[in-house]
């Protein structure tokens, strides 16, 4: 087994550090500085883990690193697009939670668009059962839930209209 | 290292799928929604959420033997036989039904793998159908108590033949033949299934755990057969 592992991270290429059976959480962390993927069980039952393989939801804190070799990984770092001066456009799915109150500590809300993200390219025209199923595995201590489910419609609805 | 075990195989008399698929790729080929398998695609869509889906595999859900997985009591249900690979290269064929010893025991020896899971087709003219249904408090929480159930239907809607597996009330699945003998050569309804129930089962033999006690499983085994018994019952009459 080798000690580096070579990841696709939002299209970058990026050489890690790793040790036998570290999850794709850690090394996403502590070896590529990327926090913006959440640690909040580490047992794949609270969702704030979670990042995107192959357009696939995953429990990043149960995902060993170098499984992903190989793969298209995306994380929260990710949604964002860069403006030609170097600044940060938000993706749709970000400026709906923002506009919409789906966040308050915020803590969950990465796991929670990453999941959007996954739900939305498989099925760009949710119901509210399709996003209950698709956002199961993400859990929020603050907002009720009411006002995730309507930043991800109104989501939904703002990439239909302009993709 | 591939073990090259991630396949689906369709040959029209039995579906064939390998130890290494995901669940969700089974679930999305469509193949568990056929015509007598649909417990097995029921139980796939009760296994939440979708992160575990995208990354646990079929043969994990086969081998681990606990009473709280979902998968194995519908696969029982449908009949399924498993092939056994070992580190000489050499295969065996098991019935699904003879795998499990104990709850972290199956009949796997040292140096085996599950290599894959072979699930008999059914005729549509035999009218089989199957149901799978699961009792969780919360939306993806393991089981306390799954059911699952394949029956055949003939004349004027009479039971020629059922199997029936009950998940998380034993460390093994088990099947239920006490209660499917009062169904045999019957016409369902609710009233018929809640009757069989009666007496079909032990509380003593109930495993209690934290999350439900023997005396609650002992009043929802009923209500779980009641529903996974109409739901293939409905599918067999449609």
């Amino acid at each position: 087994m080798s000690d580096s592992v070579v990841l696709n991270v939002n299209g970058r290429t990026e050489t890690a550090r790793v040790r036998p059976y570290d999850t794709l959480s850690r090394v996403l962390r502590e070896e590529l500085g990327m926090f913006g993927t959440k640690r909040g069980c580490d047992f794949g039952g609270c969702g704030a883990c979670t990042v995107s393989i192959d357009c696939k939801a995953v429990y990043s804190c149960m995902y060993p690193a170098q499984y992903a070799e190989g793969k298209e990984i995306l994380t929260v770092e990710g949604l964002a697009k860069k403006s030609e001066l170097g600044t940060d456009i938000l993706s749709q799915i970000q400026d709906s939670f923002l506009i919409n109150g789906g966040l308050q500590c915020g803590y969950c809300t990465a796991g929670i668009m990453i999941s959007t993200k996954c739900l939305l390219e498989k099925n760009p025209s949710p119901t509210v059962a399709d996003i209950q199923e698709a956002l199961a595995g993400n859990i929020c201590r603050c907002t009720g839930y009411g006002r995730i489910l309507e930043s991800i419609f109104a989501a939904a609805k703002s990439m239909r209209e302009s993709p | 290292m591939k073990l090259g075990l991630d396949y689906i195989r369709d040959d029209k008399s039995v579906l064939t799928v390998g130890a290494t698929t995901r669940l969700q790729t089974f679930l999305d080929s469509g193949f568990a929604d056929e015509d007598g398998l649909e417990a097995v695609g029921d139980a796939l869509r009760e296994i939440r959420p979708v992160q575990v889906r995208n990354v646990a595999t079929i043969g994990g859900e086969i081998c681990i033997s606990v009473p709280i997985v979902d998968l194995p009591t519908a696969l029982l249900a449908c009949g399924a036989r498993i092939r056994i690979l070992s580190s000489n290269n050499e295969e065996r064929s098991l019935e699904l039904e003879d795998f499990y010893i104990d709850a972290f025991l199956t009949k796997l020896k040292y140096g085996e793998i599950v290599k894959e899971v072979a699930i008999p087709k059914k005729m549509s003219s035999d009218r089989e159908h199957s149901a799978f249904v699961k009792f969780g408090r919360t939306a993806y929480d393991f089981n306390l108590v799954n059911a699952a159930v394949s029956l055949a239907v003939k004349d004027e809607g009479r039971v020629s033949s059922i199997r029936t597996f009950l998940g998380g009330i034993r460390r093994t699945p088990v099947r239920a033949t006490n209660f499917e003998e009062k169904l045999l050569g019957k016409r369902i309804d609710e009233k018929t299934v809640i009757e069989a129930a009666k007496d079909a089962f032990e509380k003593e033999k109930l495993l209690p755990s934290v999350h439900g006690s023997a005396d609650y499983k002992m009043a929802i085994l009923p209500i779980a057969l009641r529903d996974c018994i109409l739901k293939a019952y409905q599918r067999s009459t449609r």
